[in-house]
């Protein structure tokens, strides 16, 4: 590209509004010609400049703390979290978190620090191997569908189990909405220990997805459970299950 | 429910380090201080409040996730919520139309840019007011704010405007430009005065 063109291209580049090729060969010529960067580098406070000029807006009433009611109670400093509860291997899974999930769940090798935008590209591919994955688990004809059995009248659970025990999707539907300073947490049982997976808060609707693939698998464990624990979670659990069953 | 009063006096530096440490009174006074300016642009983009409401609180907690997301020393925190802001409901808007990804998204642009500290732009932004701004794209003309704000806000590509407006292409990208390089001039030249 001459630098006359992409003269031309530079304020759509800023706009976003060139197609992946044009822009990529526009970020090509700025990267080795200094005056064309230059000319970039004019209209670098425009994206910033139109997001600032929109009409102010009131936030909805009560905002703030539907934000933080989405964040996960274990994550918090204020109820200090056991190592041992941090597993990198349970996924909660919903349609409306689920890129977010994906940031808990995959880590930091995943991600490029700073880059926001390649990092979007990013999560979206990994969003899709692990529906790929999920889907993958789910479709299986072999698959072992075990429903779990609830206390509560409406609350469904269901697990379904790779046939090599490797992976599992859990869902449950209708969990009763929770007190304040309550969570859900979920529990895998082995004969000889138990393990706390994650606290969680549903989704709006009461359901919750999670995908569990621990390093040795689920073979070890007998059972698994949700109960209902102060925020934080707890070390064994404090009430009756709400939803579980054997394995 | 308002954070503790001792968090007003924090630094969004300081909230991003509570951040780092698990703390969600850090978030939670980020919201209070930065929310707002986030939910109007995806108000204004989405024309939905309960979609703007999800796709500002997504950032906000992509951020809670991720606090080492947000370089300081790229630009300040108020910046960069926006810019996560507007990618997110691009995206959005993208996905709902179908042309997810189908071009590129902006403002990554500025990624292939020296770090703006020295930069006299940022300066020049700093002292506009968002009036100052609103301002200046209400100068342009009709027809050149049209396809700018098509193009900015509702993340459509110059294609996607000409259909919609009827104009050929040329005429819209002729528009486009125009309409950056003035709004340029005149932030520049508020920077100046201002
Ligand atoms: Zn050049």
């Amino acid at each position: 590209m001459k630098c006359e063109q992409v003269r031309d291209e530079i304020p759509l580049y800023v706009l976003g509004a060139l197609d992946a090729e044009t822009a990529g060969r526009v970020r090509e010529h700025v990267r080795t010609c200094d005056a064309c960067r230059e000319e970039l580098a004019s209209y670098s406070e425009i994206p910033y400049a139109l997001n600032l000029a929109v009409p102010d807006e009131p936030l909805p009433r009560g905002f703030t703390t539907r934000l933080l009611e989405r964040v996960e109670p274990a994550s918090r400093v204020a109820a200090p979290v056991p190592i041992a509860r941090r597993r990198s291997w349970w996924l909660p899974w919903a349609v409306a978190a689920a890129c977010l999930a994906l940031a808990v769940a995959l880590g930091v090798n995943t991600w490029r620090v700073n880059a926001e935008l390649a990092q979007i590209h990013d999560e979206l591919y990994a969003q899709r191997d692990y529906d790929a994955q999920m889907s993958a688990l789910m479709s299986r004809p072999d698959i072992v569908p075990v429903v779990l059995q609830s206390s509560r009248a409406r609350v469904r659970g269901k697990v379904y189990l790779a046939p090599d025990r490797s992976a599992a999707v859990l869902m449950v539907s209708n969990l009763p909405r929770l007190r304040k300073g309550q969570v859900y947490e979920l529990w895998l049982n082995a004969p000889a220990h138990r393990v706390a997976v994650t606290t969680f808060v549903p989704l709006e609707n009461g359901s919750m997805r999670f995908y569990l693939s621990p390093p040795d698998g689920l073979k070890p464990y007998k059972s698994i459970g949700i109960t209902v624990e102060p925020a934080g979670g707890s070390p064994a659990p404090t009430s009756p299950r709400v939803v579980g069953g054997e394995l | 429910m308002e954070p503790p009063a001792e968090y007003e006096g924090h630094t969004d530096e300081e909230l991003v380090r509570g951040l780092v440490l698990g703390d969600a009174r850090s978030l939670e006074q980020i919201s209070v201080r930065h929310a707002r300016p986030a939910y109007s642009l995806a108000l204004r983009m989405l024309g939905d409040p309960g979609w703007a409401e999800e796709v500002v609180q997504d950032v906000l907690l992509r951020l809670w996730r991720k606090p080492e997301l947000f370089d300081p020393a790229r630009g300040d925190l108020r910046k960069w919520l926006l810019t996560m802001t507007h990618h997110a409901a691009v995206d959005g808007l993208r996905g709902r139309r179908g042309t997810a990804r189908s071009f590129d998204a902006g403002p990554d642009a500025l990624d292939l840019l020296p770090v703006q500290d020295d930069d006299p732009a940022d300066s020049a932004w700093r002292s506009l007011q968002a009036e100052s701004v609103r301002r200046a794209l209400a100068s342009l003309p009709r027809e050149q704010r049209e396809v700018l704000e098509l193009a900015y806000y509702l993340g459509l590509s110059q294609a996607e405007i000409s259909r919609r407006t009827g104009q050929p292409l040329g005429t819209v990208k002729t528009r486009t430009r125009l309409a950056l390089s003035k709004l340029r001039d005149s932030l520049r030249q508020a920077g100046v005065d201002g």
